[in-house]
């Protein structure tokens, strides 16, 4: 783990459970979920389609209210927070990155990026400053004036992304992110998900690619709403590629 | 590796042995840091006494070898034989079903520790493909691995699959 | 073929089952607007030439001639006909001349006519009771409307009179005393309806009983003689039918140098009604004019309104490989199963509502007894329904195809323009009037369709206010030495515009509830990303009033100078009263609180869902 053991966790969840539907058609999309995610990990949760996994991520960044269990974020518990108080939670303490991006179509780059600061009653001016430092980290300082139908799926996911961090969330929720990229713009969003981790922010990421997962530092298969396993990926790194993929010429 | 690809890298144009290195180094990237200098002399030299390479001239800057007639001939049939690796899965397959039948082990721990291991091959060869600048040669050849590590992990997931079927028949 | 009808109607059915909400908002918008179209066709009956209606059914004359006693004949008055043989005679012989004059096609008359008061449901009148013969008359044959024509021992009442008073056939009325059955009531064009008739007879003989709150009734001749009085003599009337009737009033002039007659032309008499259609008919005229208006306006919201969400559906349908007619053809079917319902709800309405505004329009032929809804109107609100249908069906089918299938998808063919004044000014702002700004900013042609619809709506609402004003400082009609209880004629014009302004505010309210759903459903997906951010119900809800109030503002202004050039259009160049400041004021206020109130709505629905549905709900 590349943070210190005895620091609280950032996320905990305990016997967290969300239920669609009722009688004969009632769906545990989260089943009984238990989860510590500490400050400063990255945690990825895998899967395949329908596993619950986004809902999971849904309910760790008050998208939705989970039908039972306790979830606790920042040491604050969040499960029973009114609609006001998960709109407050999603706007300062939570960083979305959507695999369909969800930009507003109507506002430029820098107009998206400003969104969750002016959300949060900060000035104008200082939202456009923070926001063309964000545009300048994710490398479309030149784009800030386009309107996201003039951008690329890989542009837009890095506004998407700069946006996600305007108020400094501690907590950055990516679903699919690079599902609607190609490979060379999901290399750019890994990447920037990369320097993001090692600045310190805490990332959960949910995908069914293992490339994605495996960028983390700790994975979690999910199946049936539940966690089947779960792999700790910083443990046992072998030393220079070369020892295991190496190439030698025949002597 | 066939030591046609030293050959085939002299094709280019005639080169020293450090020369070589390096193109290998540049195609290969951090895959390239196993193979040591000294193989690649060795290549040569047999290439030579082959007849497929010469050596052209012995200046300040070491031997210059270049490529025969013989080598161009063997370059070019090099470049349209389409052989392929085997894929080597018959092992691991083997190791499930003995574990199986003699109750050594569960496969499905197996699959499972293996997974696991596949997963973190893959966070390295993916870290090491981020690491690339973009339109470098050797990320593509990472990326390549990292499919062939895809395809295997999702292979694994059919093992366990398979296996957990078998047992709760 | 067949399945693939089959599949269409899946389609439909499957996309009115999964928004139900969106296809009850468009069948209510698209039946509001043919009760709108019902409403005005049935108004054009009454107010198209109404006079010109009459005229022909009821063989108006083109002149009314009676003979008038000379000023200075105030001698002893004639106490009955057999004893003023000798002016009687010579009454007539004026009458007579005139019918061999020079142009007169035809005539009928001279009848005699006598000024009994008229008693009836505690009223005293003044009546101008003309004697005629059962049989039909070549000129002026007035209509019945109820009942029948003259018969021994009954009168019958012209229908302005009857409906001011109060009376049915059957009832009783007292003339000088004496109880006279109302065996029928009747419309005629040969003299103004009540209470003006007075203004088209010779009236000069009676100066004691001045007044001109007198209506026209019929009865038998003996009758009518038999009610003149000394001090109130026995008259003529007699109507005649010229070559041509466009020279009746140069036929006036010509014979007026006669003092001994009192002429009036047709045109006359249709001024005089013209002018009493104020307020009545002013009312209405305007009232249809407006209904009309508002139909359009809604019109275009609902189609305006779906488009968006119409175009994606399109790609998506291209993209499971439907070809463009199928989709064509399934939009069609769905807006036209809309359409045609929302047109039967309409019409329905307006069949209703149709006579409780148009029955209480002045004494004439158009407004009542034929059916307030005619089989053309039905033709007009289906074919209207229809055309709704076809366009909103075709626009999104062209855009689609023009498309490519992953843009449609992705609905990023339009590509808002930016609006740099608008969006510098927005962020001085605080975030909420920012959000909506921009919003607002972005969508150029949804703005422009608000601005219209609430420019009616204002407009419609200073034309009523108009009206009421103008009423409440008209003056009053003269009123009778014989009391009535209340004007009945103010009376009647208050229901009129009370009927009205309630249809006319309910369908402007129909048409701000829709164009703030159109506005909503475009908005659903950046209110839910904004949502998704962190912005609250607040937030959110004010941001969508921002981006409907903003367009409002400048249509509420216009709608004040454009509700009293409808009102001075509609009243022939009459003066407008400006209804007063306050009013005006309340109305701006309360249009655009309604609006900002209303907006609150959908946001607020929206909030009780959490925002992925939004999100989620972006590719269905």
């Amino acid at each position: 783990m590349s943070t210190n053991g005895s620091v609280a966790p950032l996320v905990v969840a305990r016997g967290l459970r969300k239920e669609y539907g009722s009688g004969e058609g009632l769906v545990r999309a989260v089943d009984e979920v238990d989860l510590e995610v500490a400050a400063g990990e990255a945690l990825a949760v895998m899967g395949p389609s329908g596993c619950g996994k986004s809902t999971l991520l849904h309910l760790l960044g008050g998208l939705d209210r989970p039908t039972a269990g306790e979830l606790w974020l920042g040491g604050r518990r969040i499960d029973r927070l009114s609609e006001r108080g998960l709109a407050q939670l999603r706007r300062d303490d939570v960083g979305f990155v959507f695999q369909a991006f969800h930009l507003m179509d109507e506002l430029t780059a820098q107009e998206n990026v400003e969104l969750p600061a002016l959300l949060a009653g900060r000035s104008p001016r200082a939202a456009r400053r923070r926001a063309r430092e964000l545009l300048d980290d994710v490398g479309l300082s030149d784009r800030a004036g386009h309107l996201p139908s003039a951008l690329s799926g890989g542009q837009r996911q890095r506004v998407a992304i700069a946006r996600a961090l305007a108020n400094e969330p501690e907590l950055v929720l990516a679903d699919e992110p690079t599902g609607n990229l190609d490979s060379v713009a999901t290399l750019e969003v890994l990447r920037l998900f990369e320097t993001l981790h090692t600045s310190g922010l805490t990332l959960v990421v949910v995908t069914h690619d293992e490339r994605i997962a495996t960028t983390a530092d700790r994975l979690i298969s999910m199946r049936d709403g539940a966690f089947v396993d779960e792999t700790r990926l910083v443990d046992g790194t072998r030393g220079p590629l070369g020892a295991l993929f190496g190439v030698e010429l025949e002597v | 590796m066939q030591q046609e690809v030293v050959l085939a890298l002299l094709a280019k144009e005639p080169s020293t042995g450090s020369q070589l290195r390096a193109r290998l180094n540049d195609a290969l990237g951090p895959l390239g840091e196993a193979m040591n200098d000294g193989q690649v002399y060795v290549n040569l030299s047999r290439l030579e006494k082959a007849g497929f390479i010469a050596r052209e001239t012995s200046g300040a800057v070491g031997k210059v070898y270049a490529l025969t007639p013989a080598g161009q001939d063997r370059v070019a049939e090099w470049l349209t034989e389409v052989s392929w690796p085997k894929p080597d899965l018959a092992e691991f397959h083997l190791k499930l079903v003995a574990a199986a039948e003699a109750r050594l082990g569960d496969p499905i721990g197996i699959v499972d520790a293996q997974r696991r291991e596949l997963l973190r091959r893959l966070r390295e060869v993916g870290r090491a493909a981020m690491a690339e600048p973009q339109g470098s040669k050797a990320g593509l050849l990472l990326e390549g691995i990292v499919l062939r590590l895809q395809a295997d992990l999702r292979w694994l997931e059919a093992c366990e699959r398979a296996w957990t079927d078998r047992r709760n028949r | 073929m067949l399945g693939r009808t089959l599949l269409a109607f899946r389609l439909v059915a499957a996309s009115l089952r999964r928004r139900p909400v969106e296809a009850a908002v468009t069948l209510v918008a698209i039946a509001a607007t043919t009760t709108t179209l019902t409403l005005g066709l049935a108004l054009h009956g009454v107010t198209d030439h109404p006079y010109e209606t009459t005229r022909a059914i009821t063989s108006g004359p083109d002149v009314v001639a009676m003979p008038t006693s000379s000023p200075t004949t105030s001698g002893p008055r004639i106490s009955s006909p057999k004893a003023g043989s000798a002016p009687r005679t010579n009454r007539l012989a004026a009458l007579d001349d005139l019918v061999h004059a020079e142009g007169v096609v035809a005539h009928s008359g001279p009848y005699p006519v006598s000024f009994p008061t008229m008693q009836v449901n505690g009223s005293k009148v003044l009546a101008v009771a003309e004697g005629r013969s059962s049989r039909r008359a070549a000129v002026d044959q007035p209509y019945v409307t109820e009942g029948t024509w003259v018969r021994t021992g009954g009168v019958v009442i012209e229908r302005s009179f009857a409906e001011e008073l109060g009376v049915d056939v059957g009832d009783k009325v007292t003339l000088d005393g004496r109880s006279f059955p109302v065996v029928g009531i009747a419309v005629t064009a040969a003299v103004p309806p009540y209470p003006y008739t007075v203004t088209g007879v010779a009236f000069d003989t009676l100066p004691d009983i001045w007044s001109q709150a007198t209506g026209l009734i019929w009865t038998t001749e003996p009758i009518a003689r038999s009610l003149a009085t000394p001090s109130v003599p026995l008259s003529y009337m007699l109507n005649l039918k010229l070559a041509d009737p466009q020279r009746a009033s140069a036929f006036v002039a010509a014979h007026s140098a006669n003092h001994a007659l009192y002429l009036e032309s047709w045109q006359y008499v249709r001024k005089v009604e013209s002018q009493q259609m104020l307020p009545f008919q002013r009312g209405l005229l305007i009232g249809s004019a407006l209904l009309d208006l508002l139909a359009v306006a809604s019109l275009a919201v609902i189609v305006g309104g779906r488009l968006a969400e119409r175009t994606r559906r399109v790609g998506l349908l291209k993209a499971v490989g439907a070809t463009p007619r199928l989709v064509a053809g399934v939009l069609l079917l769905e807006y036209l199963t809309l359409a045609l319902l929302g047109a039967g709800v309409g019409l329905a309405v307006g069949w209703f509502a149709a006579p409780l505004i148009a029955n209480p329009g002045a004494g004439l032929v158009g407004s009542v007894g034929a059916p307030p809804v005619t089989p053309a109107d039905v033709g007009w609100v289906v074919a209207l329904a229809v055309a709704v249908a076809g366009l909103a069906a075709w626009i999104p089918s062209v855009r689609a195809a023009r498309t490519s299938t992953t843009s449609a998808l992705a609905d990023s063919a339009r590509i808002p323009k930016r609006r740099r004044l608008l969006v510098g000014a927005a962020s001085h702002l605080p975030t909420q009037l920012l959000l909506g700004l921009r919003l607002a900013a972005r969508r150029p042609r949804r703005m422009i369709l608000t601005l219209v619809s609430v420019t009616v709506t204002m407009t419609t609402i200073v034309s009523v206010l108009a009206i009421h004003a103008h009423e409440s400082q008209a003056a009053p009609i003269p009123r009778s030495v014989f009391a009535i209880p209340v004007n009945p004629n103010t009376r009647n014009t208050d229901a009129v515009l009370l009927v009205l302004t309630v249809v006319l505010v309910f369908l402007s309210i129909v048409n701000a509830v829709v164009i703030t759903w159109a506005t909503s459903v475009d908005s659903k997906q950046p209110l839910g990303v904004a949502r998704a951010l962190g912005a609250t119900t607040r937030q959110v809800s004010a941001g969508l009033s921002t981006a409907l109030l903003i367009p409002s503002l400048p249509g509420v202004i216009a709608g004040i100078p454009l509700g009293l050039l409808l009102v001075k259009a509609a009243g022939h160049g009459s003066s407008v009263t400006v209804p007063s400041g306050l009013w005006l004021a309340a109305a701006c206020i309360g249009i655009l609180l309604g609006i900002g109130a209303l907006s609150s709505i959908p946001a607020r629905i929206e909030a009780r869902r959490p925002p992925l549905d939004a999100l989620q709900s972006e590719l269905t």
